[in-house]
C-alpha cells in the first residue's frame, strides 16, 4: 500500500530531499529553529540511498557558510542552512561571496521565523539577498521547496552566484505527503582553478567584480520575467481587486478564495522569485487591477520593489500589519476588508463568539520552563543565591529560561552574555561603582561566539565572572552535538575540542568546574570567583557548571535517584516555586501549600537544599 | 501512478503539552489518511515543546494548500491536557466535535452555553487512566484517537489506522500502540458527552 515514490515529510525533510535529488554533496549548518531538521534528514536520505554526502554541524553559521562556499569553488554543489538570525552571523561571507561568485551551485537556505516563535527578530532574509545582490527564491510549500531546489542550483551555476533560498516556518515545520523525484548523480571531480583576480580580489578588482555582479543581476531579472513559477491565477482582464502573493500567505489566501467560490473573481499573481522582482510581469498585473493587495512574509520586500503606488494595499500603508505572523485569521480579515472596499462579494464574517467567551476567562498561557532535573535550574539558583543583586548577562539557549528564576537580565544575540558583561563592567568601573556582574552562557553558544568575547575580556582586564553552563549538548534546538561531544552530524566520531582547555587557551587564569546539582558547593565557588575578580591581581574568572542534559542523557538520572516528599513543615512561603520553579513543585491554592507532582518529578533531589523550612526531604 | 482522491477537507487540531505524544498522534493520522488515498498538509510546533510549553498540531486531509487550520474551521479537536481544552475550543466550527482527555467537568458555564448554541459536541474521557490500566501510561494520545473512531468523523478506516501504527512508530512499540487504540475504541460507553 505504500507509495514508494512519496513520503509524509516535515518541510525541512522536503528541503533535505530536494538537496539530495539535486546532487548536492556538501551540507553545512548550525542548528536553529526553524532550520534544524534539514541536516539530520540529509543524513537519513544519504544513508537510505547509499550516497556520499558530506554533512557538518559547524561551530557557527559563518564557519558553515565558508566551508560550503569552498566546496562550490571546486565545482561541487553545496548548501548551507541556518535560521534567519544565523544569516546575520554569515552575512560577511554572503556579501563578499556575491562578488567572487561561485562555480558549483551554492544554495544559502535561511529559514525565517515570523511571529517570532523562537527568535530575537522577525527579520526577512530576502532583504539580505537584496543587500548582497543575489537572487532570492520564496517557496510557498514543502513540495514546492523540494522541487524548487533543483532550479536554485541550476540558477546558481548558470550565473555563478550564490542563491538565497528562503522557506519560512510555515514551510519548514509543515507536514505534507511529498512526491519524490529522481536523484541525479553528478559525478563531479573537485578542482580549483586559480584566479586571484577573482577569488582573492583586492579593492581595485572588487570594482570589476561589482560591475559583473550588477550585470548578472540584470540578466537574472530578465530570466525571472519568464519563470513559470510566477504564475497568474483567476480571471483575465480588468479587475477591481487583484492579489500579489508569495510564500505561505499565497497558500492561505488561495484556500480562503477557494472555500468561498472566489477563485474566478479575484486574480492572483504568485511570486516565487522575490528578488530581483520581475517588474514587467508585476506591473502588467498591477495595471489591470484597480487595487492590488500584496501578501508576503515577513516584510515588504516585494512591495518595496513594486514602487510607491496608490493602488497597492500592503505593509507600507498599514493594510497588512508590520509585525507579527500573518496567521490565517489575520489574512482572512485583511482580504475581507479589501473585498468590501472594492465592492466585491465579500467573505462571511468570522465567527469569533467562542474566542470572546474564552477571552472572558482571562486564562494565563502556559509559559515554557526548564525541564524537571535540568542542571541549569540548579546553577541559576546557586548563582542568584550567591549574589542576588548581580547583573546577570545571559545568552541564547534553553538556559535563557533562567528568566523564570530571576537570574537572566539580558539576552541579545549569540555570545552577548560575555560581551555585554564586560561592557557593563567598564561602564560601572568608570565611576568606581562596585557592581558584581555574572555572565551565563551555554557550552554550544560558547563555541559559537564566546571565545572572541572571552579573549577580549582577558586582554582588556574586564573582571567579570563567566559561568559556562555545560549540559554537553545543543539542547533547545534538538540535542545536536557540540565540538566537545566527540560525534559528528552523521554519527561518526569527531575530534574533541575540550572546553576547559579552550577556556585556558583564551588566557583565563581562574577556572573552576563543578556539578550544579551540589548547590551549596556552587554557591561557594561563585562567591570565590567574585572575590578573585575583586583582587588587585585578579582578572576574568570562569566557572564551568557541568551537568548533562536530562533529556539528551536520560539514563544518568536512573543511576542515583533521590525520591523526595514534602512534609507538613511546608508553610506555603512559595520560595521554591518562585526561585527554583521546578514544574514538579506546584502551589495548591486550596491547601495553601506546595505539592509534588509525582508524574513530573524525576527524583533529582536538588529541591531538598532549596526549601528554607527544610520541608522537602528524601523519601 | 496512483490517483489521489479529492474530497471535502477534514480539518483537525491536536493540542496538549510537551511529552504527550501530540506530534506522534498527528503522524499517525497523516499516515492513515495518505494510505487511504488522500493528500495531507499540516503543521506542528517545535523547539519549546519539551519545556512544558503547549504543543499544537494542525492537520488537513484533502486538497488544501495551507498548513494552518483557521479558528472556526476545525471538524475535530483532540485535547490531551485539560488545561489546553478551553484555549483551543475556538478552532472548532459549528457542529464540530472535541475529544478531550480529562476526568471531570472542566468547562465553565459560559463556554458550555456557547458550545450548545454552536451545536459543538464535547466528549470527555479519562484516557490517562485507561492508558495506565493497560500498562502504557504515555499512550493516552492513542487511546483518545481510538475512542474517536467510534464517531466516524475521520475519512479513513480502522484498518488504515492500525496499519499506519506500524509505519509511523517504532516496531517495538507497535503492540502497545495497537492495544492503546483498541482500549480507546472500547471505552465509548464509558465516556461523558457534554
Amino acid at each position: 500500500m505504500i507509495d514508494a515514490k512519496q513520503e509524509v515529510l516535515l518541510g525541512n525533510g522536503a528541503v533535505a530531499r530536494g538537496l539530495v535529488e539535486s546532487g548536492c554533496t556538501f551540507v553545512a549548518s548550525y542548528p536553529g529553529t526553524p532550520s534544524s531538521e534539514i541536516v539530520p534528514e540529509v543524513v537519513r536520505f544519504a544513508k537510505e540511498l547509499n550516497l556520499k554526502i558530506y554533512t557538518e554541524w559547524s561551530v557557527n553559521e559563518k564557519v558553515a557558510y565558508d566551508n560550503a562556499l569552498a566546496s562550490s569553488y571546486t565545482g561541487l554543489r553545496a548548501a548551507v542552512c541556518m535560521k534567519q538570525v544565523g544569516l546575520n552571523v554569515a552575512s560577511d561571507s554572503l556579501l563578499s561571496s556575491a562578488y567572487t561568485g561561485v562555480k558549483g551551485g551554492l544554495v544559502v537556505i535561511s529559514c525565517d521565523d515570523p511571529g517570532p516563535h523562537s527568535s530575537q527578530t522577525e527579520q526577512d532574509s530576502r532583504f539580505f539577498a537584496m543587500f548582497a545582490k543575489v537572487p532570492a527564491l520564496d517557496p510557498s510549500s514543502a513540495q514546492e521547496a523540494k522541487d524548487l531546489l533543483r532550479y536554485a542550483f541550476e540558477l546558481s551555476e548558470k550565473f555563478e552566484i550564490p542563491v538565497l533560498f528562503r522557506p519560512a516556518i510555515g514551510v519548514c515545520h509543515a507536514r505534507q505527503n511529498i512526491r519524490f523525484g529522481e536523484v541525479i548523480s553528478l559525478e563531479r571531480k573537485p578542482e580549483f582553478q586559480k584566479d586571484p583576480g577573482r577569488w582573492a580580489a583586492t579593492p581595485v578588482f572588487r570594482y570589476i567584480l561589482h560591475k559583473n555582479l550588477n550585470e548578472k543581476l540584470g540578466k537574472i531579472c530578465a530570466e525571472f520575467e519568464s519563470f513559470p513559477g510566477n504564475e497568474e491565477f483567476g480571471p483575465a482582464g480588468e479587475a477591481k481587486l487583484g492579489i500579489i502573493a508569495a510564500g505561505v500567505p499565497f497558500t492561505v489566501v488561495t484556500d480562503i478564495l477557494s472555500e468561498n467560490g472566489l477563485l474566478d473573481s479575484v486574480p492572483v499573481l504568485k511570486i516565487v522569485t522575490a528578488y530581483p522582482l520581475p517588474l514587467a510581469t508585476c506591473l502588467g498585473f498591477v495595471r489591470r487591477c484597480k487595487k492590488v493587495l500584496v501578501l508576503e512574509e515577513t516584510d515588504a520586500v516585494i512591495e518595496l520593489q513594486l514602487g510607491r503606488s496608490a493602488k497597492l494595499l500592503g505593509r507600507l500603508n498599514r493594510t497588512v500589519p508590520e509585525e507579527g505572523e500573518l496567521v490565517p485569521e489575520v489574512i482572512y480579515d485583511i482580504l475581507s476588508k479589501a473585498l468590501k472596499k472594492a465592492r466585491l462579494p465579500s467573505l462571511p464574517p468570522r465567527d469569533t463568539e467562542l474566542q470572546k467567551e474564552v477571552a472572558k476567562l482571562k486564562l494565563r498561557g502556559r509559559r515554557p520552563t526548564l525541564c524537571p532535573g535540568c542542571g541549569h535550574r540548579a546553577a541559576f539558583y546557586a548563582i542568584r543565591k550567591a549574589f542576588p543583586k548581580a547583573i546577570f548577562a545571559s545568552d541564547i539557549g534553553c538556559y535563557t529560561l533562567g528568566l523564570n528564576l530571576g537570574a537572566v537580565d539580558t539576552c541579545l544575540d549569540m555570545g552577548a552574555a560575555i560581551t555585554l558583561a564586560t561592557g557593563f563592567y567598564h561602564a560601572f568601573k568608570s565611576k568606581n561603582i562596585d557592581q558584581p556582574i555574572i555572565a551565563t552562557i551555554g557550552d554550544s553558544t560558547f563555541y559559537h561566539a564566546g571565545t572572541t568575547g572571552l579573549i577580549n575580556a582577558v586582554n582588556n582586564r574586564a573582571k567579570v565572572v563567566v559561568v559556562i553552563l555545560d549540559n554537553s549538548t545543543t539542547a533547545m534546538t534538538g540535542m545536536q552535538p557540540t565540538p566537545d561531544s566527540g560525534s559528528l552530524a552523521d554519527g561518526s566520531p569527531g575530534e574533541k575540542v575540550p572546553l576547559g582547555e579552550l577556556v585556558r587557551g583564551c588566557g583565563i587564569k581562574y577556572i573552576r568546574e563543578c556539578d550544579p546539582y551540589d548547590i551549596e558547593n556552587m554557591v561557594e565557588i561563585v562567591k570565590d570567583a567574585v572575590q578573585f575578580t575583586k583582587k588587585k591581581d585578579g582578572g576574568t574568572a570562569v566557572i564551568i557548571a557541568r551537568h548533562p542534559c536530562v533529556i539528551a542523557f536520560r539514563d544518568a538520572l536512573k543511576k542515583n535517584p533521590v525520591p523526595v516528599k514534602i512534609t507538613d513543615e511546608c508553610t506555603g512561603c512559595k520560595h521554591c516555586v518562585k526561585f527554583f520553579e521546578c514544574p514538579a513543585l506546584r502551589f495548591d491554592e486550596e491547601k495553601k501549600k506546595v505539592v509534588l507532582d509525582a508524574n513530573l518529578c524525576v527524583s533529582c533531589g536538588v529541591c531538598i537544599t532549596v526549601c528554607p523550612q527544610n520541608a522537602i526531604v528524601k523519601r | 501512478m496512483r490517483s489521489r482522491r479529492y474530497g471535502l477537507t477534514t480539518q483537525i487540531v491536536i493540542a496538549g503539552t510537551g511529552g504527550q505524544g501530540i506530534l506522534f498522534a498527528a503522524r499517525l493520522l497523516q499516515q492513515a489518511a495518505v494510505d487511504a488515498g488522500f493528500d495531507i498538509i499540516g503543521s506542528e510546533t517545535h523547539g519549546m515543546a519539551q519545556r512544558g510549553g503547549s504543543v499544537v498540531a494542525h492537520l488537513k486531509i484533502g486538497n488544501a494548500k495551507s498548513p494552518l487550520v483557521r479558528h472556526g474551521c476545525a471538524d475535530i479537536l483532540y485535547c490531551l491536557h485539560p488545561d489546553e481544552t478551553v484555549t483551543n475550543l475556538p478552532f472548532l466550527k459549528s457542529g464540530g466535535v472535541c475529544f478531550t482527555n480529562g476526568s471531570d467537568r472542566i468547562i465553565p458555564e459560559n463556554i458550555a452555553k456557547t458550545l450548545t448554541q454552536k451545536k459543538i459536541l464535547l466528549y470527555t474521557m479519562d484516557a490517562d487512566r485507561i492508558a495506565a490500566s493497560i500498562g502504557n501510561p504515555l499512550s493516552a494520545n492513542l487511546v483518545l484517537i481510538g475512542f474517536s473512531m467510534n464517531a466516524n468523523l475521520l475519512p479513513f478506516s480502522l484498518e488504515h489506522l492500525r496499519s499506519a501504527v506500524g509505519r509511523a512508530g517504532q516496531e517495538r512499540f507497535r503492540e502497545g500502540n495497537l492495544a492503546a487504540i483498541e482500549s480507546g475504541l472500547a471505552a465509548w460507553n464509558f465516556s461523558r458527552r457534554l
